[in-house]
């Protein structure tokens, strides 16, 4: 009946990613995550969410093209008190097998922003801009600029991580 | 496929993957609340009544404004004023010095500001969770404001109508003193 | 002949949809034309008919409804096939279609209309056949001919406008004139930032030339060459001062051009003040014989122009004071009799302009104001405390006070929506004031003070207590520094100053906002500034600790929070991104200040307008219910047709609906199934209202549960009552 569709603007530090509410689980003030050594270096650490445990990352990083040298700088000093994380929902994939994971979350540098869109508030810019994978999209909603990112492509990038048990040693 | 469609592509991806979660989370299209915390307490709002959060700002004060307004601070061209939202609801004034946030609430494209202690992020509903007023004494002052709560995880939250805020008489008193028109 | 501007908008909007609907029947006939068996295209017809024919009957225009209905009645017919689908009923309908066209043009014109009758004798006719061999038309070949004709010329059909005249939505107009407001802010900070700049250059070009004297005669720096460096850093800083007054005589020039483009904007949004004339003596006579008074109205003066957004807004005041007039001022004419007066009341308006203000005044010779039951009311309410002195000027200001009357029921007339207080309210978010002199027995003036358009102002910057303000410089009639022995004296006695030839009473800016009693004196200050006021019924110096200085604001309000704040009538931003609070002088110093320790329970403020959605799929209707609903105090959300009222409830529910049932895409019926059939929304009462009111149709609406069955043209009084009645159950 009403197509308005639910969105979520999600801030991170020099792009906003957006997607429909449906594929956010829910959004978290920032946490210390338990960080494991031997990891990309767009993997931050492990999250404990509702009693399971996911991983956090940064999509800026998860670029396949330019690692950042392994570094684990974050991008910002103090994100305490000023970041949030985003969990998101596993899409329908075709291989699901029992040890990949159902979630992944990745940092945001602020609160998101919530857009109920008509097929007209929202208008493509590029299609896989910047030649980057992660994206399928640049889109521009209202006056703001977006990429909606290519799940299935980040989700690749997420399963090639060993499944958790291995976490622990 | 267009932008829109992309992403109602994602949408139904997401919803056709039933999966085992540890709560049951509503995944049509409901209830989505900011989550705060104030006077200690937790409370959440809807979503769409809130337009942005905010670092503190620079404020100008009032002269002889009650203890309970802040001030109206500049928010890209914009007048906002700011409530202490503690302050306003429990008549006292703290000395909290951890107030650093400031939601903006849009009320009928009206805008508020109102400085809580924290913001805490995104909840989603459950709406059969949601107990009458009543049954929150502990939230005491803040009773008249809320339209119902919910336990989490031991913990009490409490749903903030920020309509009923902006109705209260006292809202509007805010200087210390009465001309007579005030 | 004086048509009120309410019905002209009303013919206006009318027209617009005749066309669309004349240009949608054209098509659909055109198409049928070609395929002359298919059914489909006379429900098109059918409703867009019917369509045409609520609009008509909404302006006024049975022929145009007449014919629209004979038609409707054919397509009825063809559609339950009593009469042939052929060629001689299409260039029948294709007559009356002409015939439509040619009356909505007269419409337009203002011509005289062409006559109907011949027309719907033959419609009716031809549905009282029952598949005979059609007649024949009267005008056979002339029909076709314009029927083939018409499909082609109905989509270039434009309106030639005589004159230069083009139409503009309100709404970019609105556009255009805040960015012109944003750019000329832009200038402004722009000028700061320059001024800025020129400081720093000038220290750094003083700085340079004493590098180089020094330098000049070192003989380590003529060693390493320093010397043709701060040369070279001599010539630069040459070149940015340079390059500094053209900026400036550039921005000089932009400003002009940003002021003049500003003002041409303005000039679109200034309308005659006595366009509102009409429809203010019309009110004036229909309250007049409702309440059995008898009124002369007349205009004293209404010579000059006032913005068109300020006019919108101080209206519905002005229709207040007209009508509060006539109820509690004009007495009844024994009355007047009794009392030696004139049988005939009088009522005055004058517009005038002051200044940069514009003055409305509306005077009546009834009874006054009876300043005693206003102080034993305010006594009652808790304004004012038994013992307290007051002048009469402050008393009379009480009956500004929300929930002040002095009648013991709110009389329908004057009293609801819009009350005393909400006028004064209103007129001080215009940024003006409202003034009141009345002489009881004798009569009352109301004055209305408005800025006369919204835009730049200058405002005075004054400091008390370090404390920054902002003072509409418009106001203030001079400056003076006096002497501070002058000012302890005044003080302290008590006394009105005297300046040219008016007495003013001394008021220290401080002690009015509650921030030191006295300024702080000090040793090194001979003098300090006081500003002279001089407003409608009494003067005011106000004195400050300092005026830093001056500059072009752009006043914003400071929204609905402050609305009982009436001593800050606005705020602009500075240069440096702080927030600047403007104070209305007025509000400040023309009353006693008392401290508040309790709040006195005012009624709700923002009350929350119960929400009334209007389901038709003619505009003419959506607009005249939404007109008159809102002119009662509600809120208003349209819908064309089921589906879009269906995404309009998910997104903001109503606390009723009123439903038409003939609409394209989901009728009334599906719609309301709908409705109520969802846990969400099925207690929201539904008010029926439509031309049909077949039994079998009231049946249907009640097994939905429909609440209310109205016929459609409805009367406002019982569509009110019936709002009212559901309302209240809920």
């Amino acid at each position: 009946m009403s197509d308005l569709l639910p969105c979520l603007s999600l801030p991170l530090w020099e792009k906003n990613v957006v997607l429909p509410t449906a594929a956010v689980a829910e959004i978290i003030p920032y946490e210390e995550t338990q960080s494991v050594t031997d990891v990309p270096s767009w993997f931050v650490g492990i999250l404990t969410w509702r009693g399971i445990h996911i991983p956090l990352v940064y999509l800026e990083r998860m670029d396949s093209f330019f690692s950042w040298n392994g570094s684990t700088d974050r991008p910002f000093k103090d994100e305490k008190s000023q970041g949030y994380i985003a969990i998101i929902n596993r899409i329908k994939a075709e291989n699901q097998g029992k040890q990949k994971y159902q979630f992944f979350s990745f940092v945001l540098r602020g609160v998101p922003k919530l857009y109920r869109l008509a097929k007209d508030g929202i208008r493509l810019i590029a299609e896989k801009p910047e030649d980057d994978s992660r994206y399928l999209m640049q889109v521009k909603i209202l006056n703001e600029i977006a990429f909606i990112p290519d799940l299935a492509n980040l989700w690749a990038i997420i399963d090639t991580l060993p499944p958790r048990l291995q976490w622990f040693k | 496929m267009g932008p829109y469609e992309t992403l109602l592509d994602i949408e139904q991806s997401c919803k056709t993957n039933i999966v085992n979660i540890p709560r049951q989370i509503v995944t049509e299209r409901d209830w989505l609340g900011i989550a705060f915390k104030c006077s200690g307490f937790n409370f959440v709002c809807p979503m769409a009544d809130v337009s942005e959060v905010l670092r503190w700002p620079q404020l100008t004060e009032l002269p002889s404004a009650q203890h309970w307004f802040k001030g109206t601070a500049n928010l890209r061209g914009r007048i906002l004023p700011i409530t202490d939202l503690q302050a306003y609801v429990t008549e006292k004034p703290h000395h909290n010095k951890s107030l650093v946030r400031v939601m903006v609430i849009c009320l009928e494209n009206i805008y508020f500001g109102f400085a809580v202690e924290q913001v805490l992020g995104i909840e989603r509903f459950f709406r059969d969770e949601i107990k009458p007023v009543d049954s929150l004494e502990h939230l005491q002052q803040y009773l008249p404001y809320l339209e119902g709560g919910y336990e989490r995880e031991g913990k009490p939250w409490g749903i903030i109508n920020f309509h009923k805020v902006v109705q209260s008489a006292s809202f509007y008193h805010i200087l210390s003193f009465r001309t007579d028109t005030a | 002949m004086s048509q009120n501007s309410e019905e002209e908008e009303l013919l206006k909007i009318f027209l617009e949809e005749a066309k669309d609907l004349l240009d949608s029947i054209a098509l659909t006939l055109q198409q049928w034309s070609t395929d002359l068996s298919n059914k489909a295209y006379f429900s098109d017809l059918k409703r867009d008919l019917h369509t045409l024919k609520g609009g008509a009957r909404m302006v006024n225009q049975p022929n145009l409804s007449a014919i629209a209905h004979e038609l409707e009645s054919l397509c009825e017919a063809l559609l339950s096939g009593k009469i042939p689908a052929d060629k001689s009923t299409y260039d029948l309908i294709c007559a009356g279609q002409d015939r439509m066209n040619l009356f909505i043009e007269a419409l337009a014109a203002n011509k005289e209309r062409p006559a109907v009758e011949d027309l719907v004798q033959q419609f009716k006719q031809k549905v009282t056949q029952e598949k005979k061999s059609p007649l024949e038309d009267e005008k056979p070949e002339s029909t076709l001919t314009e029927a083939k004709k018409e499909p082609e010329t109905s989509s270039e059909k434009q309106k030639v406008d005589t004159n230069d005249v083009i139409r503009i939505k309100s709404e970019l107009l609105e556009k255009l004139n805040n960015l012109s407001i944003e750019n000329n802010i832009v200038r402004v900070n722009l000028g700061h930032h320059l001024d800025k700049f020129k400081t720093s250059l000038s220290e750094t070009i003083r700085l340079v030339k004493i590098l180089h004297d020094k330098l000049r005669t070192n003989t380590k720096a003529q060693e390493l060459r320093i010397t043709s460096d701060i040369l070279g850093l001599v010539d630069t800083s040459k070149t940015l001062s340079q390059l500094h007054s053209n900026v400036e005589s550039l921005l000089s020039q932009q400003s002009r051009i940003s002021l003049e483009l500003q003002e041409r904007l303005i000039d679109t949004r200034m309308v005659q003040f006595n366009s509102v004339v009409p429809r203010l003596s019309r009110i004036t006579r229909q309250v007049a014989s409702n309440l059995n008074k008898k009124v002369d109205f007349s205009v004293l003066q209404a010579e000059g122009e006032i913005d068109r957004n300020i006019l919108d807004h101080v209206v519905p005041s002005l229709e207040h004071l007209l009508r509060n007039a006539l109820d509690h001022g004009i007495e009844k004419p024994e009355d007047r009799k009794k009392l030696n007066k004139p049988e005939i009341g009088k009522i005055n308006l004058r517009f005038y302009r002051m200044g940069n203000d514009a003055c409305m005044e509306i005077s009546d010779d009834g009874s006054g104001i009876n300043l005693e039951a206003v102080r034993k009311k305010a006594i009652k309410l808790g304004l004012l405390s038994q013992g307290t002195v007051c002048s009469d000027e402050e008393v009379i200001r009480y009956i500004f006070e929300p929930g002040f009357s002095t009648r013991d029921e709110i009389s329908e007339i004057s009293g609801r929506g819009v009350g005393m207080d909400v006028v004064n309210t209103i007129v001080k978010a215009l940024g003006g004031n409202l003034a009141i002199e009345s002489h009881y027995g004798l009569g009352t003036k109301f004055i209305i003070r408005l800025p006369f358009t919204t835009s730049m102002n200058r405002a005075l910057l004054v400091a008390v207590h370090g404390q920054i303000f902002g003072i509409l410089l418009s106001n203030v009639e001079s400056i003076v520094l006096m002497e501070v022995k002058q000012i302890k004296e005044t003080l302290n006695k008590k006394e009105p100053i005297v300046y040219n030839k008016k007495e003013y009473h001394l008021k220290y800016l401080g002690e009015a906002l509650g921030i030191q009693e006295r300024p702080a004196f000090s040793a090194e200050k001979e003098s300090l500034p006081v500003l002279f006021f001089n407003f409608v019924d009494y003067n005011v110096a106000l004195l400050v600790d300092v005026i830093i200085g001056s500059q072009e604001v752009v006043v914003q309000t400071l929204g609905p929070q402050f609305k009982l704040m009436d001593i800050f009538s606005g705020a602009t931003l500075l240069a440096d991104g702080k927030v600047l609070v403007i104070l209305d002088v007025y509000s400040i110093t023309s009353r006693t200040r008392r401290k508040v320790n309790e709040i006195v329970e005012t009624p709700a403020l923002i009350k929350k307008q119960p929400i009334v959605l209007v389901v038709d799929d003619s505009i003419t209707i959506r607009t005249v219910t939404k007109n008159f609903l809102e002119r009662h105090k509600y809120k208003i959300l349209t819908a064309k047709d089921g589906f879009d009222a269906l995404s309009k409830v998910e997104d903001q529910i109503p606390d009723i609906i009123l439903l038409d049932v003939e609409m394209p895409r989901m009728d009334g019926f599906q719609f309301a199934e709908k409705i109520k059939n969802d846990a969400r929304f099925s207690q929201i009462p539904i008010i029926m209202i439509t031309f049909c009111t077949g039994d079998e149709e009231k049946q249907r609406a009640k097994k939905l549960g429909i609440e209310r069955f109205m016929n459609k043209p409805y009367r406002e009084n019982e569509l009110l009552a019936t709002i009212e009645q559901l309302l209240e159950k809920k």
